[in-house]
């Protein structure tokens, strides 16, 4: 089972987040306290996906860092406001595909 | 205060998590009845005391049709404070309303409980907007309120409580639930919110 980091995510969000991934028994090994935290704590708990929040300005970029320093990691960037995510496949150099954004296609994104 | 009494909670918004995150914020009283996006599925009314919508452009129409003629209470989650829909739902009718970026647990069942008990909740932001409104309509309509229920709704605008409204006017608290029930009949309001409102919008307070 996949191991997963949670990036900064506002209150409700985070809610949703964990209600979706506890319902799939997939397991949260760490939420990052702040944005700038998400690469140290990337560092320390060595997650198979990170989850950032695409409504955040510098999720792209962190998306990127985050591929091409650990290029085994996949991340996904989900919007808390409009129904899309972005996927960062691991192993891509960065590439990434838009996606609508739904609990199903979220969580097979997550455990595939 | 409210009774004990399950309060279910239909919460519709086009993104799963934030939609997933609000249902979870949910304690006692209130209750998940079901949730959808942008209306789809339809909400079941006949197992909803409180709609929770978005509030856009189709939302608030569709919201107000399904409470129409109906005891159905309105829940208005808002993107951002400039929104005039806001102002437009107020007057409306919607009975709360929250900014999405100000949705936390404890806001969102301060929300949920003050729509419960009638009271209405509105950002103070948007309480501001609604107060700084060119006035319509002058002071036609001011003969049918009282001085005494003009005075109610003025420290009702200001967001005092009941509680207050009484210790400022020296009445007692059931007295100004009195006044603001005859305001309510009178101006032909759904809530206090919306009372406010019209009575600003006519420039009578």
């Amino acid at each position: 089972m996949h191991r997963v980091l949670i990036g900064q995510f506002g209150t409700v969000a985070r809610m949703g987040l964990r209600e979706l991934l506890d319902g799939q028994g997939i397991e949260v090994v760490a939420e990052a306290e702040s944005p700038t935290g998400i690469l140290s704590c990337v560092n320390e708990v060595h997650p198979d996906v990170v989850v950032l929040d695409l409504d955040d300005e510098g999720a792209l970029e962190m998306a990127e860092e985050i591929t091409s320093e650990f290029p085994a990691i996949k991340v996904i960037a989900c919007s808390c406001e409009e129904p899309v995510m972005r996927v960062f496949p691991p192993f891509h150099h960065g590439e990434s595909y838009a996606s609508k954004l739904s609990a199903a296609l979220l969580a097979r994104a997550l455990s595939s | 205060m409210i009774d004990e009494r399950p309060l279910r909670i239909w919460i519709d918004d086009h993104n799963p998590i934030f939609r997933l995150g609000l249902g979870a914020c949910l304690e006692p009283p209130f209750l998940l009845a079901g949730e959808s996006s942008r209306f789809s599925p339809q909400p079941d009314l006949t197992r909803t005391d409180i709609l929770v919508f978005e509030l856009e452009q189709a939302g608030l129409p569709n919201a107000l049709r399904l409470a129409q003629n109906t005891s159905l209470l309105l829940v208005a989650i808002a993107a951002n404070a400039e929104d005039e829909l806001l102002v437009e739902a107020i007057e409306a009718g919607v009975t709360g309303a929250l900014l999405r970026g100000d949705a936390n647990p404890n806001t969102f069942l301060h929300t949920l409980r003050s729509a419960a008990a009638g009271n209405g909740s509105l950002p103070t932001s948007v309480l501001g907007k609604l107060l700084s409104r060119p006035r319509v309509g002058g002071l036609r309509g001011a003969g049918d309120l009282t001085d005494r229920e003009l005075g109610v709704l003025r420290l009702l605008s200001k967001g005092d409580s009941t509680r207050q409204i009484a210790e400022d006017l020296c009445y007692s608290e059931k007295t100004v639930k009195n006044i603001v029930h005859d305001v309510l009949v009178r101006m032909n309001c759904r809530n206090r919110a919306q009372a406010v409102a019209l009575a600003t919008r006519r420039g009578l307070i």
